[in-house]
């Protein structure tokens, strides 16, 4: 008796244990990170419905007149944020109001958007769907479009064992596609594992990092993902004011949140309204240009001041948070094999 | 190999056993809510006598019951797991609840939450009658639309449009119900929208699509129109 309940337990564990091994591949914690924000147990990944995922997400059909996918504003070679344009674009070339942020490591975050509108994952595909200045679609007659395509039924079929598009099954497919999109392997993050030395200049430019942005820009994510002041002029044309369109509460006037700054070397222009081209501009913001309005953070109340050597030293390490594996990553480009045209 | 798999089955078969025993004690029980207009079933798309000098046609009512749960001097006895509905006026079947009770179970009273718990709202993309694709979630910003009314007025000719959601203070808009009744009767729920539009002016009020002040104020007023039919 004793023996084979033993028994049952070490199969038991031998299953969850092979379980497990399938997850690490597909999705892995980089060690001394926090816990992830998303809860897989709601929605398990699995190498079938990350595929799905990521031909939905490459995929214009998601658009109302299968011009726009996902990845024209969330471009792979760019740390999936929308180079040439500040303002992305969406149909009929109409232009919405902020810069597509780079998308990587979502799995932490709890909150999507510049002013957090999104309050998960999941949720967030249906907001470009549905706006009218970025695919002008919706997510009924998306599901609709999906079911009548035999590819599709096909890819949910394997994904899902059930052929039938759901809004569930499509945006927890998308969202697995997302989770995977991991950037954990720039020369900072081997600098920190012990595998690879900052040169003097990096080394000095860390230093700079950690007394003047690491408050908000915090690592490993490079990013507290909380919202923020930090101090830009409100642009009078979009008069954006961030997070109070949220939570209505005028303490929360011109916060946005905050950004992370890996690959940055690839994800310009810079902040919510791509006001900035290059990383030159951003500093000198910070530096001059910080607007003492009553809501600033309290992290930017004194000027940040930065000399033109601690400047070059600071970019340099901003650069050493390029993560090539993960900007060419095949797993991540547009599924060729699947999408035929194009 | 073989011995540890059969005693496995066994192990299994038992559980079902016991798990499915317990489902035949349960008996279905329908409780219907009635939408109603004064003292008429409700009718989508046909002009109705609004205050003293208008009328008004409803186009759409939609909306979440959820988290049902049974009491009897005022101990809960029962709720349902997985409690949520999409209630909708375009499709009468949806106001009939049909739910799995205890076989002889006793009970005075019913509560239910008209619209979706915070809990629920923040966790990600859910099936049945919660997908988004039924049209009750918003996009631009996250959260489910817990009470959803469309209608026209004649006279004024405006478009009244209320969607009244959200999950989060100031502005949580869920709304807790009880109804009670004589123990163990047919209890008939009435939903008396005339009500909704008593202690309000839906001439200055015609337009609620995000959680704020005025859908706030419109949620308060949806307790109020659940009554005990006679
Ligand atoms: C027309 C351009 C456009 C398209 C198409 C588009 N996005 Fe975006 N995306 C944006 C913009 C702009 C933002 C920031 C919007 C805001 O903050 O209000 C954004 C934000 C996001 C975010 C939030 C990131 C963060 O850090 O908070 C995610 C995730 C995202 N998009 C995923 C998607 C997915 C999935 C699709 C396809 C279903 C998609 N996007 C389609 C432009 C686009
Ligand atoms: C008080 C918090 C705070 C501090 C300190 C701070 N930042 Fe930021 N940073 C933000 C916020 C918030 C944004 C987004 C603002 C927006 O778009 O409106 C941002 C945006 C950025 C961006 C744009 C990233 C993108 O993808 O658009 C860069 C680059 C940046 N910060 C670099 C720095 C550097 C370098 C420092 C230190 C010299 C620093 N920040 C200090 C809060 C802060």
């Amino acid at each position: 008796m004793r023996k084979s309940k033993l028994l049952i337990l070490f199969l038991l564990g031998m299953f969850f244990l092979a379980f497990q091994v399938v997850e690490r591949a597909l999705f892995s914690v980089p060690k001394n990170w926090p816990k992830p924000a998303y809860d897989f147990k709601k929605n398990p990944l699995s190498k079938e419905k990350i595929l799905l995922g990521r031909v939905l997400f490459y995929d214009p059909i998601l658009s109302q007149d299968n011009s726009i996918s996902c990845a024209s504003c969330h471009s792979v070679y760019t740390a999936f944020t929308h180079v040439d344009h500040n303002l992305s674009h969406g149909i009929n070339d109409r232009i919405g109001t902020r810069n597509s942020p780079a998308l990587m490591n979502l799995a932490w975050h709890k909150n999507f958007m510049w002013d957090g509108a999104i309050n998960h994952l999941d949720m967030q595909a249906l907001a470009p769907i549905s706006h009218p200045d970025e695919m002008g679609e919706n997510i009924q007659q998306v599901v609709e479009k999906l079911n009548a395509s035999t590819l599709y039924k096909q890819l949910f079929f394997a994904a899902y064992q059930d052929s039938l598009a759901t809004g569930e099954n499509t945006l927890k497919a998308i969202s697995q596609f997302m989770l995977t999109l991991v950037s954990s392997n720039s020369k900072y993050d081997s600098v920190m594992r012990g595998t690879s030395k900052f040169t003097e200049q990096e080394k000095s430019g860390y230093v700079l990092f950690k007394k003047n942005c690491s408050a908000c820009h915090a690592e490993p994510l490079f990013t507290n993902l909380e919202f923020r002041n930090n101090g830009l002029p409100i642009d009078t044309n979009l008069k954006d004011f961030g997070r109070m369109r949220i939570t209505q509460n005028a303490s929360d006037s011109l916060k946005f949140k905050v950004p992370t700054l890996r690959n940055l070397e690839f994800s310009y222009p810079y902040m919510h309204d791509g006001r900035f081209k290059k990383l030159k501009d951003v500093l000198y913001h910070y530096t001059h240009l910080v607007q003492t309005e009553p809501n600033l953070d309290k992290e930017l109340k004194t000027p940040i001041q930065l000399d033109s050597k601690q400047q070059t030293d600071l970019t340099a390490f901003l650069l050493t948070l390029t993560d090539k594996s993960f900007l060419f990553n095949k797993d991540f480009a547009y599924p060729r094999e699947i999408l035929k045209s194009n | 190999m073989y011995w540890v798999q059969t005693k496995f089955r066994v192990v299994m078969l038992l559980f079902f056993a016991l798990t499915s025993s317990v489902s035949i004690a349960q008996v279905t029980t329908q409780i219907s809510i009635f939408p109603r207009w004064h003292d008429q079933s409700l009718q989508a798309n046909t002009w109705l006598p609004l205050v003293q000098t208008d009328s008004i046609q409803i186009t759409q009512l939609r909306f979440y019951v959820s988290n049902l749960s049974l009491f009897y001097k005022g101990r809960k006895v029962w709720s349902e797991p997985n409690s949520f509905h999409l209630l909708d006026l375009l499709e009468p079947s949806s106001f009939n609840l049909s739910l799995q009770l205890p076989q002889n179970i006793e009970y005075d009273a019913l509560q239910f939450n008209v619209g979706i718990d915070s809990a629920t709202s923040v966790s990600g993309a859910m099936g049945g009658d919660l997908d988004p694709t039924k049209g009750m979630y918003w996009t631009w910003q996250s959260g489910y639309i817990n009470f959803k009314l469309e209608a026209l007025t004649a006279r004024q000719n405006q478009e009244l449009v209320y969607h009244i959601g959200g999950y989060q203070a100031p502005y949580n808009t869920l709304q807790e119900i009880q109804v009670r009744f004589e123990p163990n009767s047919d209890a008939k729920i009435y939903l008396q929208l005339d009500k909704f539009f008593e202690d309000m002016d839906c001439s200055k009020i015609n337009h609620v699509m995000s959680p704020n002040a005025s859908a706030m104020q419109l949620a308060r007023l949806l307790p109020n129109l659940f009554l005990i039919g006679k």
